[in-house]
């Protein structure tokens, strides 16, 4: 203040300007103080404002990042905000994987165990389907066969086997729910398989041409040459033919069918090929090669029982003197 | 307490990617527990609002470049902070471990809703009713939360806070 009223004596000039100055400044809001007046107002603005702030920053900050916040919103649909987003979520993506793929590590065994289940099953599946198979395809073709009325006969599958070099026993599917009883025959279109001998409710043991105490009286297609067909043992396709007479016009190549004199068997079932004939003193010993394949039987036709089971029962005294009787009534 | 801020960050940024790639698959009628908005709330009740907004931010930055909402991140998780950041317990305090346990359950309780209402307003991911969204979706979160909250108070900060 002192250096103002040296200077107005100084320059007059000056205190006339000064003068005008002050009396503007009496008509301003801040009171008319001079500049002197402005400094300390906008010294004490800044005080205030910066008050403000250290009370108010808290709410300034979140104006500040809430503001950042919304910016981003709106410039997210730009390329770079979404090239980096993109970026950050392949990492995710990726390190989602890693974590899914340990997870699939740990989880492994229960994995394991499911498969393994899944597995047996489809494989129970597919059995069961592909036996289906088999069994529709040989029951078509055990019906197939023209030349051979199965009507009246029951088609089962051989669900056992018993093989040996002396006794051999089949076993099928059907007992006596499907009329099944014993002695009744069984049969396929190629020829004899043996005879009925146990039955159960739902299964049947049969005992097969080749077996030792199997017997069954046969007769030559073409010669009418008779024998009885039994076999020793040895070789499931072979068997032979007992009390063949010497003077029988009997040659290789025959077809030996069952008699009609059979307890069980219906007369003219195939029974197999003459494939050899040795002569004896009063018989012939042939072997004949038998009509079944019994390494592939799956499947059995079971003739109905012969009506007339009942045969008189040859005397002993009308067979020929010094030979022992082979004649087994039975069959 | 400012000496102690990077390892606060560090936590920060291992529980952000723990719950995008870990806790977010723990759902519970499409609500997950959120790691974030506790450790947010410890934060700001401990330390600041002011401290607590920033982690917010920081947490909405790493959470959203990942999700791949930045801008919506960014601003519900800030408010979090904010939210929480009211029931601040000074470092000069008296109060007693159960007041500071209570404050830390107001504030993940509240900073929860006040979350769970900004981005339920910005965002419909679900496609459900907003009033659904904001209080059924809410009030589940905040239980979550809230159960979550009391295991870490239990299990670590139990010792802390009584110090």
């Amino acid at each position: 203040m002192v250096v103002s009223l040296r200077r107005s004596r100084a320059f007059p000039e000056e205190e006339n300007v000064t003068k005008i100055t002050a009396r503007a400044n009496r008509g301003a809001p801040w009171g008319g103080a001079g500049f002197a007046s402005i400094n300390n107002w906008i010294l004490k603005s800044v005080q205030k404002f910066l008050s403000f702030l250290v009370r108010h920053n808290a709410y300034l900050l979140l104006m500040l990042y809430c503001g950042i916040a919304l910016l981003v919103i709106r410039l997210e649909q730009d390329d770079i905000v979404s090239k980096i987003s993109g970026s950050f979520k392949e990492i995710e993506a990726s390190v989602n994987e890693q974590i899914v793929n340990y997870g699939y590590l740990f989880n492994l065994r229960k994995e394991n165990e499911r498969l393994m289940l899944m597995n047996t099953e489809l494989l129970s599946k597919c059995l069961r389907n592909e036996r289906i198979l088999r069994d529709t395809k040989a029951r078509s073709v055990l019906s197939a066969d023209s030349s051979f009325d199965t009507s009246g006969y029951v088609v089962a599958r051989v669900i056992d086997r018993k093989f040996s070099t002396r006794e051999n026993m089949l076993m099928i599917d059907a007992g006596k729910n499907r009329g099944i009883r014993p002695d009744m025959t069984v049969l396929t279109p190629k020829g004899l398989v043996g005879r009925v001998v146990y039955v159960t409710e739902r299964h049947a043991a049969i005992m097969p041409v080749i077996h030792t105490d199997f017997k069954v009286s046969v007769i030559s297609s073409e010669s009418n040459a008779m024998g009885i067909l039994a076999w020793n043992g040895g070789g499931e396709h072979l068997a032979s033919i007992e009390h063949m007479p010497i003077s029988s016009p009997l040659k290789r190549g025959e077809e030996m069918l069952t008699t009609d004199f059979s307890t069980f068997a219906p007369g003219g079932i195939p029974v197999g090929r003459v494939v050899r004939i040795r002569p004896d003193k009063l018989f012939y010993t042939i072997d004949i090669r038998l009509a079944v394949d019994f390494s592939t039987l799956s499947y059995v036709l079971v003739a109905p029982v012969k009506r007339d089971q009942e045969k008189p029962v040859l005397p002993d005294n009308i067979m020929p003197q010094g030979e022992p009787s082979t004649f087994n009534p039975v069959n | 307490m400012r000496q102690s801020l990077l390892p606060l960050v560090i936590v920060l940024l291992v529980v952000s990617l723990l719950q995008i790639f870990g806790m977010s698959r723990l759902s519970l009628f499409g609500v997950s527990p959120d790691m974030v908005t506790v450790l947010l709330s410890l934060m700001s009740v401990y330390v600041g609002q002011r401290t607590g907004m920033a982690f917010g931010f920081a947490a909405g930055l790493i959470a959203g470049l990942f999700s791949g909402n930045l801008g919506v991140n960014l601003l519900f998780r800030t408010i979090e902070g904010f939210m929480a950041g009211y029931f601040h317990v000074p470092e000069e305090s008296h109060a007693t471990r159960s007041q500071k346990s209570r404050m830390l359950y107001l504030a993940i309780v509240m900073a929860t809703f006040a979350g769970n209402l900004v981005f339920n307003l910005v965002e419909n991911p679900l496609g459900q009713q907003l009033l659904l969204r904001i209080f059924a979706n809410g009030a589940l979160a905040c239980v979550l939360n809230l159960l979550l909250g009391v295991i870490v108070n239990r299990l670590y900060l139990r010792t802390t806070l009584s110090e």
